[in-house]
């Protein structure tokens, strides 16, 4: 336990340098006027520039700007937008439902790849250069190698409706999901599920793509191991050493790694929620960005910085049930 | 360091397990390209201050040579060895000569307005030409030739990719050895702040710097090779790390060499090989960033395009038919990340030359 309120303490020192470090990047690259160039136009008068220089702190030094918007953070205010047309609109309202819709679009397929993964690259491994571990090898570094727009073109493209009659045949997410807000989300995802099958599908197969090689490799690794040949040399089954010998202790490293490929996944949501028209985070952003809507990209930014903690604590987390050593040495 | 990449599995046998379980031992990948012609199993020393290229080191003394011929010289000849990354290379080098000066060969007028004048529309259903003796790889829909304009994006696409992967080598080599060889609380500070840099995810990262840099090529290879060189910089640091307290740097340290020429002379030679594998994976990577911006429609302002640009120009045709503005882009870009894998994994081995060898 001591390990892991070590973990949640260094998660916290983490989050409190990335706002640092964010809030830094856009606010110490550009000066307010600029800002409130990009903002208002060129067009504006200079007695509205002053206003909203004023009005967003953008006149004060950068750590009382932070302080402000540290403050707000804390308080539950992630600052007003830069957008044009929703200027001075709380960034929250922005956000709202949008985060939630991304969260329930990422981690089913993301658990689904572990589910995935873990068997792929343990047959892999024990079918070592035989024809299905050369197949599945190319294919997953096919995958890793396609980016995440090509996929979802050819996907778009090739797993239509006259193939798979379960998708919807218009491609994209439905338009009404913009309007369904958090909780109910889930459940209107269940309902709609020909939409979501292939944005799903896309971020399941970048995730296996990643995830099933660190499998494969952690499962060799644990083969040669001798506790492994002894369970062969006494006898043991092959699907007995596959499931009680090598299983857990090759999952170890595939833990770090999701644990540690959270960014790459979110990274890679984005990419998929704008190619499937899905209203989520990764969409807001890439508007936001396009506007210079700074308020908004730092609020989200943090948010999934904040998330990558979490998966990475949660990682810790999976990392002590399933290798008991851990419990007991702890990390200095 | 301790997982078996897809590319290259453990090859051979039963015979071979003692060897493999020999790899597989932490202290074999610290030592990795040290020195080949000396085997650090019997716990000789190797000589002091042996760069790789074995150009103004200390001629090789006693110990078992295990291979013959300089260390590039062997480690060229494992990786030659790789069929398939010496296709990846030869791959490689035919995509960017025939971006850069395929234009001398093949020159169509991509301007948009000569594209009205063009022969790229026909009669056909959905009015643009597909491939065709005029036009090997068919044409946009707005009327430019696609093989002319795999060449232009090509261009502005490699030199950014390759620019963006110098940037974060530069950064991630530099970063990584003064926090590994300082070490202390400089690298305990280093460190942390990298921690945080890693939590953020890279492409938000990115879309937030854009937020207030323009998308010029020079802003493009400052962004993606700023923000890329986190995972870098730990494999330094860790190289950096192992390689400060070896014999032949507390004997430099003990004659009275400074930290300056241990670092020069040699953690920055002995750690080339790990810097030059994730080089490799940094092109690919910085590539795939690239086109992701590009798709997402924040790729180099036009004039100018890149390859993810035309993905998404291509996926809008892509629906009415036009597969030749998916397809012969798609298998290209690809081919070329899969080569820079394949070649990161054979450079991988060819520097474990030492462990090879036996």
């Amino acid at each position: 336990m001591r390990y892991l309120a070590h973990r949640t303490l260094h998660g916290a020192l983490i989050l409190f340098g990335v706002s640092i470090i964010t809030f830094l990047i856009p606010h110490l690259t550009t000066s307010p006027e600029a800002i409130a160039h990009q903002v208002l136009g060129i067009r504006a008068q200079p007695s509205a520039y002053k206003l909203f220089i004023h009005q967003n702190y953008l006149d004060r030094s950068w750590p009382q700007q932070y302080w402000h918007w540290l403050w707000g953070l804390l308080h539950g205010n992630l600052g007003l937008s830069y957008n044009p047309n929703s200027l001075g609109v709380p960034v929250k309202g922005l956000i709202g439902a949008n985060m939630w819709r991304s969260f329930f679009f990422v981690v089913p397929p993301t658990i689904a790849a572990v589910l995935v993964a873990i068997p792929l690259g343990l047959f892999q491994a024990f079918r070592r250069n035989k024809p299905f571990d050369y197949a599945a090898t190319t294919a997953v570094f096919v995958l890793y190698s396609t980016p995440a727009a090509l996929l979802c073109v050819i996907m778009q493209q090739y797993l239509t409706q006259s193939w798979v009659p379960v998708l919807h045949p218009q491609g994209t997410v439905n338009t009404n999901a913009q309007e369904v807000s958090g909780a109910a989300f889930p459940w209107y995802m269940l309902h709609n599920f020909e939409y979501f099958v292939l944005p799903m599908l896309a971020l399941l197969l970048l995730t296996v793509g990643g995830l099933s090689r660190f499998m494969r490799g952690s499962a060799l690794d644990t083969l040669v191991q001798d506790y492994v040949r002894t369970a062969r040399a006494k006898g043991a089954s092959t699907s007995r050493v596959m499931f009680r010998h090598v299983l857990r202790p090759s999952t170890i490293p595939v833990i770090t790694i999701l644990g540690l490929s959270v960014p790459v996944i979110l990274s890679g949501a984005l990419i998929i929620e704008a190619a499937f028209n899905f209203p989520g985070m990764g969409i807001l952003t890439v508007a936001s960005t396009q506007l210079n809507d700074i308020p908004t990209v730092l609020a989200i930014t943090l948010i999934l910085s904040f998330a990558t903690v979490i998966g990475n604590l949660l990682a810790d987390v999976c990392m002590v049930l399933v290798d008991p050593r851990i419990r007991f040495e702890g990390r200095k | 360091m301790t997982i078996v990449q897809p590319g290259q599995p453990f090859q051979g046998d039963d015979s071979d397990r003692a060897d493999y379980l020999e790899r597989l031992e932490p202290d074999a990948f610290a030592t990795t390209a040290i020195d080949s012609d000396h085997d650090l199993r019997f716990g000789e020393l190797p000589p002091d201050g042996a760069p790789p290229g074995g150009d103004g080191g200390n001629p090789p003394e006693g110990g078992e040579v295990t291979g013959s011929g300089s260390m590039i010289r062997q480690m060229l000849r494992v990786f030659l060895q790789n069929k398939l990354a010496v296709a990846s290379v030869i791959y490689m080098a035919i995509v960017t000569l025939a971006c850069f000066f395929g234009h001398y060969i093949y020159n169509p007028n991509l301007d948009a307005n000569a594209a009205l004048s063009g022969t790229c529309f026909n009669s056909s259903a959905i009015g643009y030409s597909g491939p065709s003796t005029a036009h090997p790889f068919g044409c946009t829909s707005g009327g430019i030739d696609e093989l002319g304009l795999i060449f232009f994006a090509g261009k502005y696409s490699l030199i950014v990719g390759y620019l963006s992967a110098a940037v974060t080598m530069t950064f991630g080599v530099a970063y990584g050895i003064i926090s590994g060889f300082r070490g202390g609380w400089l690298d305990t500070v280093l460190m942390r702040l990298n921690d945080m840099f890693l939590s953020i995810p890279g492409l938000y990262l990115i879309l937030l710097i854009l937020t207030v840099i323009g998308r010029s090529p020079t802003g493009l290879i400052l962004v993606i090779g700023g923000t890329g060189w986190f995972g870098v910089a730990r494999l330094m640091r860790g190289e950096a790390l192992s390689l400060r307290d070896r014999e032949y740097a507390q004997a430099v340290r003990a004659m009275g060499g400074s930290g300056t020429r241990i670092v020069w002379k040699h953690i920055l030679p002995n750690s080339m090989s790990t810097a030059a594998t994730a080089g490799t994976f940094a092109l690919g990577d910085s590539i795939l960033a690239l086109t992701a911006l590009g798709f997402l429609g924040l790729g180099l302002a036009p004039p100018l395009t890149d390859w993810g640009t035309m993905i998404q120009n291509g996926s809008n045709d892509f629906g009415s038919g036009s597969w030749w503005e998916i397809w012969p882009l798609g298998i290209i870009f690809i081919l070329f990340v899969l080569s820079t894998n394949y070649i990161g994994d054979a450079l991988r081995d060819a520097f474990e030359v030492r462990l090879q060898e036996r």
